[in-house]
C-alpha cells in the first residue's frame, strides 16, 4: 500500500522510507484530507462571493447548446451585417444573469431591462424628448398608448374597454388579438404558477384578490376579450395609476401556443422568443449572452435603426470595464467605485435618476418601544451617508417616498411632503431643533434615555444590523454604527450576510426597494399587514399597523386628486409617529453608467432603470 | 543505499503477484473513496442547512408563496427526512432539481447534458497540458543553468506568479491584453474561438507552470547527486541519455505527486477565471449555488468535485508505479 498523503505536504523531500510507514494512519489522514477538501470548497465558495460579487451574484443555471442551425443562421446574419457593424449594441446585464424570458412568472426589478424592449403592452414607455440625467444623448420617458389605439372608462360599471391597433403583429407575423392579453392575465393569475406579480393587481382588478387567495378559479379574473380587437378590464377599485400598471411587463400579451410548444424547463430559454414589441430574441446562449433583433412586423419598424442588441452576462466589474474600454461593449452599468471619478473626467460616465429607496427595517419584535426606534432614525446622519459615502448623486431621505415620485399635480413628492419624517416628532417635542443633525441627536438621546429609564432598552445588549455584504453597504453600515453607538451609547453590531434574510432575531435589516410605478402607493403597499415586503413584523397580528392598514385601504378606494394626496401624506406621517418607525429610510437611488458618447437615441425611465433601445443609433 | 534505477529482474519475478495486488489495492481504494464521499455528503448536507437563509428567501417572493414553495420541495420537513431523501437520490446517481438558479431544472441535465461540466473539464485539461508542456521544460532548463541568468529569471517569475492571486493576475492580463493592446476579448463565453482561450488559460496556468518548474528544478538537482547518476557518468553515457533515462524519470516522482491536488484544485479553483472571463462552467455554478442557497446545486457540485479530487489522487498513486517500479502495492505485512 503506497497511498502517501504525507508527500503531498512535503513535495520537495521525498524519502522512500515513508512508503513503509503504517498504512492505517495514512488512510485516516487521507480520508480527513479528502473531507477537508470537499468542505473547503463550500467554504471557499462563500468567501469568494464576499470579495467579488458587487451586489447579489447569482450565476445562472445552465449553458444551452443553442441549436446548431440557429447558431449558423445567426453567424450568417452577422456576416451580412458586417458593413453596418456600428449598428450593433453590446451591453452588460444588470446583476449578471439572463433569466428565463417569461414575463408573467419572473418578477424582479432586473427583468425590466429585457422585457421593456421585447413585448409591448396596452401602454408603453415612449421617449419624452427631454434630457434625463447628465447624458445629452439620453432622454426621459412617458407612458402612452401602445398596442391599444384608444380606450374608454365606464364609471358606472368600473370597466375599461381597450381597442387594439389594427397593425400589430408578433415577430413571426401572427396578428395580436385580445385573447393574447387574456392568456397573459390567466398565466399570471393561475395559482399553479405561483406568480408573485399578481399582487400588484390585488384589490384593483376585479376578483384578483379572490383568485390570489384561491377562492375563485383563475379564469374569473376581470379581464375579458370581447372580440379580436376589444379587451375589457373590470375594476374592483379606482386606481389613479392603473394605466401605468398596464405598461408593466407582467401584463404584456402572451403566445399560449408557444408556451404549449415547449416543456416547462425549455420555455423561456427557447429561440426565437417571439414578441410583439420592437425587438425579439433570436439567439440565446445560457449564462453567456442574449441577442435581440428588430421585429420586422412591428408597426414602428422603420424607426428602428439598430441591427442587434446583445446583452452579456458578467458579474465582474473589472471585466465589464475592460470590455467597455476595449470597445467590445457600448454600455455598462456597474462601475468599480474607484473608477467613477476617472471615467467621469473622460466623459464616459453618466448619471441618471433611479427610483429606489434604501432603508432599514426595525424589527418590531426586538424593538417594541417606539422611542428606541425613533432614536435610531434620529441618530443617523443621512446627509453624510448620501454625500460622502454613497456619492452617486442620490438624495438623503426625508420620508418614506424617494425622489422620482410625483403627486397628482405633478409636483415632486419629496418637495410636497417636506420634512415629513420629523413632523410628528417636532409637534410632540416643540423644543427640539430637528432641522439640524446635532438637534436630532439631542432628541435621540433624550428618547433613548427615557426608554432606558423605563427598562425598554438595554444599552449594554448587542443588537445586530443585518445587511447584504457589498462594499457600499459595508461602508454605510460602518458609518451608521458609529452614528448610532456614539449618539446613544448602545451596542449595535454588524452582521453582513451573503443574501439578506429575515427572521425574528435581527434588530435592524437593510433593503433597497425599487418602486414599480409613479405613485406613492408603490411604497405604501410594501408595508402593513398586507404588505408584500413587511419584514419588520409591523402587522395587526403582532399588535401594530391597525391605523396604517385602515388608512391605506381608504386611499386605495379613492380616485386620484388632491384629497388622495393629503390622505397619503397622513399615512406617511403615521409611519413616523409613535405608531410607526418600523422603517428607517436612508437615501434614494441614482444610477451611474458608462455609455459610448457616440451612441444616441436611447431613452430611459427611472423606474427600475429601464433603458430603451428602440431609437438607438450611432 | 539506493537500488539502481530499474531493477529489471525484480519486476519480472513479481509480475503476476504485482498485478493481483494492484487489483486488490485499487478495489480497496475505491471502497475508501466511496466512504469518503459519504462522509463529505453527510457533512455538506448538514453544513449547508446550517448557513442562514434559504432558497426562497428572496425579497421578490411573497411569504405565502414562499411557504407554498417550501412545502412543494419538502423544505418544511425535518432535516433527517430530507437527508435520507437526498441519500436515496444520490444512490441512484440523481442530483435532483435546482431550486433557485434554474427553478425545477434537472441538475444532471445542466451539468452533463447542457455542457457545464464538459466546459470546465476542457478548460482544466487544457490548463494541465499547458502546465506540463511549459512547466517541466522550464524546470529542466533552470536546473541545467543553475545559478545563471535563465535560472534567476525563472525564479523571479515563479515568486511573482505564486504570490499573485488569480483575480489580480486576471485583471492585470485584462489591462494589458484587452484594454491596452486589444488582442484578446474580455469575455470568453463558451470559448468557441481560439483567441477566447488565451487569457483564461494563462490566468489559470501561470502559477502552476512556474511552481511546477521550481519543483522540477529542485528535484532534478536532488537526483543529480545520486549514486546511479555518478555510475551512469562513470560508464561514460552521454549527457542527454543520463538526463532523460536516469535523472528525469526519477525526478518526475514529486512532480506527479503535485499534479494530483493541482488537478483537483483546477476544477474547484477555476471559479475566479470563470467569473472574470464569463465562462459558464462549474466553478461559478457552485459559488452561485452557495450564495443562492440552492441546496441541490451545492450538494451536486461538492460531491462532483470531491469525487474528481479523490479519483485524481488515486490516479496519481497508480502513476507512481509507472515512474518508479520500486513502489509496490505490497502491504507491510505481506
Amino acid at each position: 500500500m503506497v497511498l502517501d498523503v504525507c508527500i503531498f505536504l512535503h513535495p520537495f523531500k521525498v524519502h522512500y522510507s515513508i512508503y513503509k510507514e503504517d498504512n492505517m494512519k495514512k488512510r485516516v489522514i487521507a480520508t480527513l484530507l479528502c473531507m477537508a477538501m470537499g468542505l473547503s470548497l463550500v467554504a471557499c465558495g462563500s468567501t469568494e462571493t464576499k470579495t467579488d460579487a458587487p451586489a447579489e451574484s447569482k450565476t445562472e443555471d445552465t449553458k444551452e447548446e443553442a441549436k446548431e442551425d440557429t447558431k449558423e443562421e445567426a453567424k450568417e446574419e452577422v456576416k451580412e451585417e458586417a458593413p453596418a457593424e456600428d449598428q450593433e449594441i453590446h451591453l452588460n446585464v444588470t446583476n449578471g444573469e439572463v433569466r428565463k424570458f417569461d414575463p408573467q412568472l419572473c418578477g424582479g426589478a432586473k427583468d425590466y431591462q429585457f422585457h421593456s424592449n421585447l413585448c409591448e403592452g396596452l401602454f408603453k414607455y415612449e421617449s419624452d424628448g427631454v434630457q434625463a440625467g447628465t447624458n445629452p444623448n439620453v432622454t426621459g420617458s412617458e407612458i402612452v398608448l401602445g398596442q391599444a389605439e384608444s380606450y374608454e372608462y365606464d364609471e358606472a360599471t368600473m370597466t375599461y374597454t381597450f381597442h387594439l391597433r389594427d397593425d400589430i403583429y408578433w415577430s413571426d407575423g401572427v396578428e395580436v388579438t385580445a385573447q393574447h392579453f387574456v392568456d397573459a392575465w390567466h398565466r399570471l393569475a393561475n395559482p399553479e404558477n405561483a406568480a408573485s406579480q399578481i399582487q400588484m393587481f390585488v384589490g384593483i382588478v376585479k376578483n384578483a384578490r379572490a383568485v390570489f387567495e384561491g377562492e375563485l378559479p383563475y379564469e374569473e379574473i376581470g379581464v375579458k376579450a370581447v372580440d379580436d380587437k376589444t379587451l375589457t378590464i373590470e375594476m374592483e377599485a379606482e386606481c389613479g395609476y392603473f394605466t401605468q400598471l398596464l405598461a408593466h411587463y407582467a401584463v404584456q400579451p402572451l403566445r399560449q401556443d408557444e408556451v404549449d410548444k415547449y416543456s416547462a424547463e425549455e420555455y423561456g430559454y427557447h429561440t426565437p422568443y417571439i414578441t410583439n414589441g420592437p425587438f425579439y430574441i433570436n439567439e440565446l446562449v445560457r449564462d453567456v449572452s442574449a441577442t435581440m433583433v428588430p421585429n420586422e412586423y412591428y408597426y414602428d419598424r422603420d424607426k428602428i435603426q439598430v441591427d442587434s442588441v446583445t446583452w452579456h452576462v458578467c458579474n465582474n466589474e473589472a471585466t465589464m470595464l475592460a470590455a467597455y474600454q476595449s470597445g467590445e461593449w457600448d454600455y455598462i452599468n456597474s462601475i468599480p467605485a474607484d473608477q467613477i471619478a476617472v471615467l467621469e473626467a473622460s466623459g464616459d460616465l453618466w448619471r441618471a435618476p433611479y427610483l429606489a429607496l434604501n432603508y432599514m427595517y426595525c424589527n418590531m419584535l426586538v424593538t417594541p418601544d417606539w422611542r428606541v426606534r425613533a432614536a435610531y432614525s434620529l441618530a443617523i446622519d443621512r446627509d453624510n451617508i448620501a454625500d460622502n459615502i454613497v456619492r452617486n448623486g442620490s438624495l438623503a431621505s426625508t420620508g418614506l417616498i424617494p425622489q422620482g415620485i410625483t403627486n397628482s399635480q405633478g409636483v415632486e413628492w419629496m418637495d410636497y411632503a417636506g420634512d415629513i419624517m420629523w413632523k410628528w416628532l417636532s409637534e410632540q417635542y416643540p423644543d427640539a431643533d430637528l432641522t439640524t443633525y446635532p438637534g436630532r441627536v439631542e432628541l435621540a438621546q433624550q428618547l433613548y434615555n427615557e426608554a432606558v429609564a423605563d427598562g425598554a432598552a438595554d444599552p449594554a445588549a448587542a443588537f445586530p444590523y443585518r445587511y447584504g455584504k457589498t462594499e457600499q453597504n459595508t461602508m454605510v453600515a460602518e458609518a451608521m454604527q458609529i452614528d448610532i453607538n456614539s449618539a446613544l451609547g448602545c451596542n449595535m453590531v454588524l452582521e453582513p450576510v451573503d443574501a439578506i434574510f429575515w427572521d425574528e432575531e435581527y434588530a435592524l435589516g437593510r433593503l433597497t426597494y425599487t418602486g414599480k410605478y409613479n405613485d406613492p402607493t408603490t411604497y405604501f403597499n410594501c408595508y402593513g399587514s398586507q404588505g408584500q415586503y413587511e419584514n419588520a413584523y409591523y402587522k395587526q397580528e403582532y399588535g401594530y399597523a391597525a391605523e396604517y392598514d385602515a388608512l391605506l385601504k381608504e386611499i386605495k378606494s379613492m380616485p386620484g386628486g388632491v384629497e388622495r394626496d393629503e390622505k397619503m401624506l397622513e399615512l406617511e406621517e403615521l409611519m413616523f409617529s409613535d405608531k410607526g418607525f418600523s422603517i428607517v429610510p436612508l437615501h434614494g437611488g441614482a444610477s451611474t453608467y458608462c455609455m459610448d458618447p457616440e451612441l444616441k437615441g436611447i431613452y430611459i425611465s427611472p423606474i427600475s432603470s429601464q433603458v430603451f433601445y428602440k431609437y438607438a443609433h450611432y | 543505499l539506493y537500488a539502481p534505477a530499474f531493477p529489471a529482474h525484480a519486476c519480472a519475478q513479481g509480475h503476476v503477484y504485482r498485478r493481483i495486488n494492484m487489483a486488490k489495492y485499487i478495489l480497496k481504494r475505491v471502497l475508501y473513496a466511496i466512504l469518503s464521499l459519504f462522509v463529505i455528503f453527510t457533512a455538506t448536507f448538514f453544513l449547508m442547512n446550517l448557513i442562514p437563509g434559504g432558497p426562497f428567501n428572496s425579497e421578490e417572493i411573497a411569504p405565502e408563496i414562499r411557504e407554498r414553495m417550501n412545502a412543494k420541495w419538502g423544505l418544511d420537513q425535518p432535516l433527517y427526512v430530507q437527508y435520507f431523501r437526498y441519500l436515496k437520490r444520490y444512490a441512484q446517481l440523481d442530483f435532483g432539481e435546482s431550486l433557485v438558479m434554474s427553478y425545477g431544472a434537472s441538475i444532471n441535465n445542466i451539468l452533463f447534458g447542457l455542457g457545464k461540466w464538459p466546459l470546465s473539464l476542457k478548460m482544466g485539461g487544457a490548463s494541465l497540458l499547458l502546465t506540463a508542456l511549459l512547466g517541466i521544460p522550464l524546470g529542466c532548463i533552470a536546473a541545467f543553468n543553475r545559478g545563471k541568468m535563465t535560472d534567476n529569471v525563472i525564479r523571479v517569475a515563479a515568486v511573482v506568479t505564486t504570490a499573485m492571486p488569480r483575480f489580480v493576475m486576471s485583471t492585470l492580463l485584462l489591462g494589458i491584453f484587452t484594454i491596452w493592446l486589444g488582442w484578446f476579448p474580455a469575455t470568453s463565453g463558451l470559448m468557441d474561438e481560439p483567441k477566447k482561450w488565451v487569457l483564461p488559460l494563462f490566468t489559470m496556468s501561470l502559477t502552476q507552470i512556474f511552481s511546477t518548474s521550481r519543483l522540477v528544478r529542485t528535484s532534478m538537482l536532488d537526483v543529480n547527486g545520486a549514486d546511479y547518476i555518478r555510475t551512469a557518468k562513470a560508464k561514460g553515457l552521454r549527457n542527454w541519455i543520463i538526463m532523460f533515462k536516469h535523472q528525469f524519470r526519477n525526478a518526475l516522482i514529486p512532480v506527479i505527486t503535485s499534479f494530483g491536488p493541482m488537478i483537483a484544485g483546477m476544477f474547484a479553483g477555476s471559479f475566479v477565471v470563470e467569473k472574470t472571463f464569463v465562462i459558464p462552467g462549474i466553478g461559478t455554478y457552485m459559488v452561485g449555488g452557495v450564495s443562492a442557497r440552492d441546496y441541490p446545486v451545492i450538494m451536486a457540485t461538492t460531491i462532483l468535485l470531491s469525487a474528481v479530487s479523490i479519483f485524481m489522487n488515486l490516479m496519481v498513486d497508480i502513476c507512481y508505479t509507472l515512474a518508479d517500479p520500486r513502489i509496490s502495492f505490497e502491504s507491510k505485512g505481506d
